[in-house]
């Protein structure tokens, strides 16, 4: 039962700032996770959640104490980290109960019945003699969850814990870590660049850039309604593009927004306001637009607000379930997808709902 | 899960654990959780002692090296400066404009240049050999080059008696060619081969792990853009061993610029150095002026060191995922005309090489057993146990030299290592200011032995009058203390490289799952570190043994004579004893070395046991 929260916690290093006026707060059995490119912030995040570094300012509290000056020895937390730092010259079993001498273990357990436990948890029953060397890179991320998990954390820190295993190694764990992780129903603090995983293991995510948090939100919130332009480009394929806004409809749902001498309409969010003459940036999911050879499309009837420009083909990438398909439309160029390879002239359409404005300037 | 808060005694109403059922008694929970961090006091107090032990250990480290290296060394430099009872910079004067100064400066700078030359040709060529030649041994041979920088430097300076002396063994094998007589005793040759002696090995290590990490793929790389094997040496190989040339060199320099006994020994009174006037001047008693000197030594050597030290730090070279290319056996498959001359010319380095590592050992050992007119005799050794049987109590008496011996090495041990690997600690741990910490620790390396010596004779064994108080330190302590001062910065270089390796995620798992900082030290820093702790105490050792310049001025009366100092005392009068007593030093300490090493290898600790 641990909440997490930040308020207002930067952390600068002489000149340089690792994190500026973060605020968040992270719910009790949460899985959360920081996402980011590197030099983001997000591992400085997870060091000063953990107790390795103290915050320059600011306020973290877990379960609404703060917990300024606790050594990370008193914090009650687990830590995995994307290179195991498993203890070589102790067996698998030495390193899993660690931990143990420190904090009795959780229950009625005695320190060897709780590491038998773990390992039974992570699929590694048995190995307890074996030298971490000796073991797979997989295991040995497996071994040191369970030694974080052995003395009962409050809350789980991983901070990137699948960087240096291969994908489908990854794929796997990550199942195994969700698994558990609901299981326990752990505090759970995440620290990746890779999106597509922060995107399939979270409850909600953090997008960071440059030490700020860019969004936080749910994994369909950040890759559905991204809410700049940084999180539009950082979360999945996309295209993004910037433009004058031309029109504003009555129901002031709809702008026409002008780009390279075509009209665009987009769904104004509910949460923007947008004038007449504001230079605006949207996107668009390659999945949202629908690809048609331009002679097929002789004689359909334009509809409605539906929005249609007309390109060419400029590469095609087959990926096996689609292909990506790159369009040049006058100086930029569209990123779409296909089920079948394409060529030529290309009609792309699109509805204004799946146009989504990520900025607005004056 | 309240039950997360660290502690050693906490109920099981407080450890709901992660994988426990979410606990019904929520308010139970609360409850425990508002008490969870004062529910442990005898917890709470043996953490407090443990997060002190670190700081604790810095303060008593910090105070030992005040009191027996700062303190003593700076009431020495003050009495060069303050001369009945006002400062003055005449005694700096005088010797700064003293043509006979300035001369011995001179020929200091001059012998070190040339021991540098000579080190680093003589080198070189094993650097080639060990890194770039697979041969039976080669291992062993690597590990060997550490070998002179801990052989006790007087009885190196022994062994180069009896290899260059009048009826040396030089002499004696030309003599069999029929070649005439070579007087080299107390020249300036004699001198720099027994230098050689000591830094060429130095120089090979470090050339011979640069050339090791060359990486091949990058000679690869330059040989598939076009350029011949030649030319691929020349563009990646040599630039990556020129900072390891230039800092074995450096290193050579600095150390044989205060090189002591060696110049002592083989020099006679005709050659001397700067160290060497010191400690004449100090016999004479002219302490103002020994101070002086040793202040404008100091000087030179500190901004050696702090030069070499900036570009060590600019040219650190990194050795990971290098793939070596692989190494040429010694004996080739073919035999072409061009293998056949890189062969004989290592046989002919070879030629030389043994000349001048084996020469002095081989030399001293034969010289020992060998009476004036050539024949066999045990009459040294014979020597030695008289004295020790007849002795008069003011003569120096062979057992007792080795006992003392034996006990300041044990407590040169005892308290180099902790000191050693505090300092590490401190040093590895990043801080601002941690490079000044670093280079006040390192000081005792740069200040001469001799001053140290002095400074503690004059500063804790004749007293000190602290608030009416007489304190005085017995001589034998003050022995240990000055051997420790010049020990424990070997025990430091040998733990901090593999302290700093260790992966900070490591400390910092440890400190997640409840250790102290000091917990994480004892049971996962120093294990994986022990190799480097061991072969520190061996140094530790191996250094206290052989300890001279410090020990020749602190050890007063028999009851503080170590070997060394009794190889010195038996030099004055005949060779053969001193032979004897350096081949009785040569055997303790291999000894000692292999206790050590044996010693540190059987201790099987591993960390955190359940």
């Amino acid at each position: 039962m641990t909440t997490i929260e930040l308020d207002g916690v930067s952390k600068r290093y002489g000149e340089t700032t690792a994190i500026a006026d973060a605020t968040l707060s992270i719910a009790d059995s949460e899985f959360f996770t920081l996402v980011g490119p590197s030099g983001c912030g997000k591992t400085t995040t997870l060091r000063l959640i953990a107790g390795f570094e103290e915050p320059t300012s600011g306020t973290i509290r877990f379960d609404g104490e703060d917990v300024a000056g606790v050594p990370p020895e008193n914090r009650g937390v687990g830590v995995v980290f994307q290179n195991y730092a498993l203890f070589p010259h102790m067996t698998v079993a030495e390193n899993v109960g660690y931990g143990l001498q420190f904090t009795d273990p959780p229950g009625d357990l005695s320190p060897d019945e709780r590491v038998q436990e773990l390992l039974a948890l992570v699929d590694l029953a048995g190995m307890d003699d074996r030298d971490p060397d000796s073991l797979s890179g997989g295991q040995q991320q497996r071994v040191a969850l369970a030694r974080a998990l052995a003395p009962g954390p409050r809350v789980l820190l991983l901070d990137e814990p699948m960087s240096a295993l291969d994908a489908q190694l990854r794929e796997s764990l990550r199942l195994q870590l969700k698994r558990i992780q609901s299981e326990l129903g752990i505090t759970t603090v995440y620290v990746t660049h890779d999106q597509e995983e922060a995107l399939s293991v979270s409850d909600r995510v953090a997008v960071l850039s440059g030490g700020a948090i860019e969004q936080i939100g749910t994994p369909q919130a950040i890759y559905r309604r991204p809410d700049t332009p940084f999180v539009a480009r950082f979360v999945g394929d996309n295209n993004v593009f910037s433009g004058r806004v031309t029109v504003i409809e009555q129901d002031d749902e709809t702008a026409t927004i002008a780009i390279e001498g075509a009209s665009i309409h987009a769904a104004i969010p509910a949460d923007r306001s947008i004038d007449r003459g504001d230079t605006v940036t949207i996107c668009v999911r390659p999945e949202y637009v629908s690809v048609t050879a331009s002679e097929d499309d002789r004689g359909k009837k334009s509809g409605g607000e539906l929005n249609r420009l007309t390109g060419s083909v400029v590469s095609s990438e087959f990926l096996g379930e689609t292909t990506r398909v790159h369009v040049s439309w006058g100086e930029t160029e569209l990123l779409v997808r296909t089920t079948d390879p394409i060529d030529g002239q290309v009609t792309l359409a699109f509805d204004p709902d799946a146009v989504r404005i990520v900025s607005v300037g004056s | 899960m309240t039950g997360s808060t660290p502690g050693t005694d906490s109920s099981p109403a407080t450890d709901g654990g992660v994988d426990a059922p979410v606990s019904d008694a929520d308010t139970a929970d609360e409850a425990s959780r508002s008490t969870g961090r004062s529910d442990d006091r005898r917890g709470r107090l043996v953490r407090g002692t443990e997060a002190r032990a670190l700081q604790a250990g810095a303060i008593v480290t910090a105070a030992l090296l005040v009191v027996v290296f700062f303190y003593p060394v700076s009431t020495v430099f003050i009495e060069a400066v303050v001369v009945d009872g006002s400062p003055t910079l005449s005694a700096f004067v005088d010797i700064l404009t003293d043509r006979f100064y300035l001369d011995i400066f001179a020929f200091t700078a001059y012998q070190a240049a040339l021991s540098t030359v000579l080190s680093v040709a003589i080198g070189l060529p094993a650097a080639w050999l060990l890194a770039r030649f697979e041969f039976p041994g080669r291992r062993t041979l690597r590990s060997l080059t550490i070998l002179p920088f801990v052989l006790p430097s007087i009885m190196v300076a022994v062994g180069f008696v009896a290899t260059f002396g009048r009826n040396g063994t030089l002499n004696s094998a030309l003599a069999i060619v029929g070649l005439g007589p070579v007087e080299l005793m107390f020249t300036l040759k004699a001198i720099l081969i027994a230098h050689a002696f000591y830094n060429a090995p130095l120089v090979a290590r470090i050339v011979t792990a640069a050339w090791e990490s060359v990486d091949a793929r990058a000679i690869e790389t330059a040989r598939s853009l076009g350029a011949s094997p030649l030319r691929a040496t020349l563009d990646v190989v040599v630039p990556q061993l020129m900072p390891a040339i230039l800092m074995g060199a450096a290193l050579t320099f600095i150390f044989t610029f205060a090189s002591f006994p060696i110049v002592l020994a083989l020099g006679g009174y005709g050659l001397a150095t700067i160290e060497v006037f010191i400690y004449r001047q100090l016999i004479n008693l002219n302490y103002t002026e020994a101070a002086a000197l040793a202040i404008i030594e100091l000087v030179i050597s500190l901004g050696l060191l702090y030069g070499y030290l900036r570009y060590e730090d600019a040219k650190r070279i990194s050795r990971r995922g290098v793939h070596p290319p692989p190494r040429r056996s010694l004996l080739p498959d073919r035999w072409t005309p061009k293998a056949a001359m890189t062969r004989l010319a290592i046989a002919g380095y070879a030629v030389i090489a043994a000349f001048v590592f084996l020469s002095p050992i081989v030399s001293m050992i034969l010289a020992s057993v060998t009476a004036s007119d050539g024949s066999f005799t045990l009459a040294h050794y014979a020597f030695l146990v008289e004295r020790q049987a007849t002795g008069a109590s003011f003569q120096v008496r062979p057992l007792g030299a080795i006992r003392n011996s034996l006990m300041f090495a044990l407590g040169t041990l005892a308290v180099a290592v902790p000191m050693g690997v505090v300092v590490s600690v401190v040093t590895t741990r990043r801080y601002r200011g941690r490079k000044l910490v670093d280079a006040i620790a390192m000081a005792p390396l740069a200040v001469s032995g001799i001053i140290v010596g002095l400074g503690l004779l004059r500063g804790l064994v004749f007293g000190v009058e602290i608030a009416g108080w007489r304190i005085a330190v017995g001589g034998s302590l003050a022995i240990v203390a000055a051997h420790a001062v010049s020990a424990y910065p070997f025990v430091t270089r040998n733990v901090t490289p593999g302290l700093a390796a260790i992966d900070r995620s490591m400390i910092e798992s440890a400190r997640s799952l409840g250790a102290t900082r000091t917990r994480t030290l004892l049971d996962i820093e120093l294990p994986l570190v022990r190799a480097g702790v061991v072969a520190g105490a061996a140094f530790a050792v191996a250094i206290s043994i052989g300890e001279f310049n410090s020990t020749i001025v602190l050890a007063t009366g028999s009851g503080e004579y170590t070997m060394p100092v009794a190889i010195e005392r038996y030099l004055g009068r005949r060779l053969g004893p001193a032979t004897a007593m350096g081949c009785v030093l040569l055997v303790v300490t291999a000894a000692s070395f292999v206790v050590v090493d044996r010693f540190g290898g059987d201790v099987e600790e591993r960390g955190g046991g359940l």
